[in-house]
């Protein structure tokens, strides 16, 4: 039996700031994440190549090429820590020998660096969820999970601090759900199978990490809420769906924590601060300076609450003044030297306001992540144990404050936009209450063989 | 650089009849050159080309995520396939969420080769028009501000009317789109030619934003109500 959140982590949004966390976590190397102090997380890839045996002298090249110039640039820039992760290519995860090599290059250097000069890092191990692989996917046993084990074991082994994943279950279903705006089959995809996953997948990743030493961080909804995100920016489907998604997403999310993750979790999971209000764990986010990734509405609002600050991932690729992820290691090293520079001089509280006030109003997407409103619905959250509960109340609590945000004409929404709050509504308003009720209901609408119950312990 | 590969681009949403346009087209169009069919989206259909005479291969992508419309992926492929496989010609039937600003984009970094967009069709399934464009709206107006051709699938299923209202919004979003009814089994010659002369791709010179399509005095009630 896992943990059980009943309120919230905070009894004042005036404590819910950047930074500091009511239970940050100590790495090994005795950086404190959530401790006071706002680090850079640098996330990197590789150029545009095919990963392959052949090509991997040339990858393992590049990336201690990466590391490196990140790692030099934080020296220089007197970084007081950095985290790096190492989000794994999907090769580097079937193959997990190779994921293995390259992260021990990583870590080498990064002890090199703070043996020599003092730079204190860790380093975040994300092999790929390689379980959707398989379509319908296999989620609780099989070859691509065996690999994915293995990654996180001799990783672990070999000194990575933080464990994590983008983990995919519910995404089968979701994927089709998201490009037709269908927030019905969201809500099975993320409050039935999303969340049943996650208790099977975080209760053996924490096992790995606790045998192994390292620390279950935690995982992101990224092919959920930011997927809907970034097609609500190409204007594929509606902001409203979108930000009702980002809501939504948290209680599949919150099931990893319940289940032994002590985070921090993943910078691309925006919906990490409805975490932090309810379990007072660290979180990383990204925003303006993950642009390099993707755009996004929510550039400035990411950062308030955020213990580590992303770019989310950029490749090796030369710019004008040097390779891309030495440019955003820069660009997050002074976005965090200002941000802890406002804390030490007493204006984290204002430097926080300033960076909601800036985005809040004028997206939904902005709006959901203001802390009153993260207050408001994490509060209703914690009502009840269920997933599938929490994520269809989510989805209505969440509707109705954009609803009233709009009403208040503190929310900026067109009128394209304002046609979905009621026909979101409308869908929620027909799922029954009962979860086996609607779960047969929604096994009659899904083409067979979409998914495998039995995956999900159905 | 002397190796030079034209580029076939097929988009449209999922099940609006891609891959079955493919099917077929490919013996009268596709079958003269050394051609490579990559398909990045799977639907109900398969690739069906046994009837193509000649060389060819097909590849499917299914990594990446729906978002990032497995670009890298994309990328990688053609790569790869330039490199082992030396097409002339390569067909691409695009994801539902790609842009093809993107994928313009992305063809003419192949390194491999020196490649070029030369048609670019955009199908269109009349039946699920209305509501692909209530979710997508501005999505599909930006899309159909470059695309050269538009060939409406499944018009038969939809009154005269109906058919004539959607072809006055795809020419609100782009007075230059050339409209082709996909109702035939067998492409003739006239047809074929009427095709393969206005599915050229002329490049992205982005006109004018077109009105939404709401402004246009229509309402979204009219729109649910399809």
């Amino acid at each position: 039996m896992g943990i059980e959140f009943t309120k919230l982590a905070y009894d004042s949004i005036d404590d819910f700031v950047y930074g500091v966390a009511k239970k940050p976590v100590t790495c090994k190397n005795g950086m404190v994440i959530g401790g006071g102090t706002l680090y850079p997380e640098v996330n990197f890839t590789l150029p545009a190549m095919n990963a392959t045996e052949e090509t991997l002298p040339e990858a393992k090249r590049i990336y201690k090429e990466i590391i490196d110039g990140v790692l030099k640039k934080a020296h220089e820039l007197h970084a007081e820590g950095l985290v790096i992760e190492f989000e794994t290519l999907p090769q580097y995860t079937e193959h997990p020998e190779w994921g293995i090599e390259i992260h021990k290059i990583l870590r080498d250097t990064m002890y090199e660096y703070e043996n020599k000069y003092g730079l204190k890092s860790v380093i975040r191990m994300t092999p790929n969820d390689l379980r959707e692989m398989n379509r319908p996917p296999i989620m609780r046993h099989g070859e691509y999970w065996d690999t994915m084990v293995k990654v996180f074991e001799q990783t672990a082994k070999d000194g990575a601090d933080i464990l994590a994943v983008e983990s995919t279950g519910g995404k089968e279903i979701n994927d089709e759900a998201i490009v037709n705006a269908d927030i019905r089959t969201s809500v099975f995809a993320l409050g039935c199978l999303g969340a049943r996953d996650m208790k099977w997948l975080w209760t053996n990743i924490s096992q790995i990490a606790k045998e192994n030493g390292a620390i279950a961080g935690g995982d992101s909804s990224c092919g959920f809420a930011n997927t809907s995100m970034v097609l609500a920016e190409q204007g594929f489907i509606p902001k409203v769906y979108a930000a009702t998604m980002r809501a939504m997403v948290t209680p599949r999310a919150l099931v990893a924590i319940e289940n032994g993750a002590v985070g921090p979790s993943k910078d691309c999971a925006y919906e990490n601060v409805y975490l932090k209000a309810i379990t007072g764990t660290p979180i990383a986010l990204e925003g303006k300076t993950a642009a390099c990734a993707h755009f996004s509405p929510i550039g400035n609002i990411a950062a308030y609450a955020a213990d580590l600050w992303s770019n989310e991932s950029v490749q090796q690729v030369k710019l004008l003044s040097g390779f891309a992820p030495v440019v955003s290691t820069e660009q997050l090293i002074y976005d965090c030297r200002l941000m802890n520079k406002a804390a030490e001089k007493g204006h984290r509280n204002l430097m926080r306001d300033l960076l909601i006030e800036s985005d809040a109003y004028l997206d939904p997407q902005a709006y959901i992540l203001k802390p009153d409103v993260v207050f408001e619905i994490s509060k209703e959250i914690v009502k009840t144990q269920d997933p599938f509960t929490r994520t269809l109340n989510t989805g209505k609590l969440a509707l109705e404050i954009l609803q009233r945000g709009v009403d208040k004409g503190e929310l900026k929404m067109d009128e394209r936009e304002l046609g979905w709050l009621d026909r979101l509504r409308d869908q929620l308003d027909d799922i029954p209450e009962d979860e086996e009720e609607f779960i047969a209901e929604m096994n009659d609408e899904i083409e067979e063989g979409k998914y495998r119950p039995e995956e999900y312990g159905l | 650089m002397d190796y030079k590969i034209s580029v076939d681009l097929l988009a449209g949403f999922k099940g609006s009849g891609k891959t079955s346009f493919i099917n077929k087209l490919a013996g009268y169009v596709w079958s003269k050159e050394k051609t490579l069919f990559i398909q990045n989206e799977t639907g109900i259909e398969s690739l069906s080309i046994n009837n193509i005479k000649g060389n060819w291969k097909a590849e499917e992508i299914t990594g990446g995520c729906i978002c990032c419309t497995g670009n890298a992926y994309l990328e990688t492929t053609i790569e790869k396939a330039v490199k082992e496989y030396r097409p002339q010609k390569i067909v691409l039937e695009l994801a539902q969420t790609a842009n093809i600003r993107d994928v313009y984009d992305l063809i003419l970094k192949i390194k491999s080769a020196d490649c070029y967009i030369n048609r670019l069709f955009y199908i269109i399934n009349a039946a699920d028009f209305y509501k692909r464009m209530f979710i997508s709206e501005i999505f599909l107006k930006d899309q159909l501000a470059i695309v050269p051709l538009v060939v409406l699938n499944r018009s038969l299923k939809l009154s005269e009317e109906k058919t004539e209202e959607i072809i006055g919004f795809l020419k609100s979003a782009n007075s230059q789109i050339e409209i082709v009814n996909d109702c035939f089994e067998e492409p003739t010659s006239p047809l074929l030619d009427k095709l393969l002369l206005m599915s050229e791709f002329k490049g992205i010179k982005d006109k004018k934003s077109p009105k939404s399509f709401t402004n246009l005095g229509f309402k979204y009630s009219d729109f649910i109500n399809n």
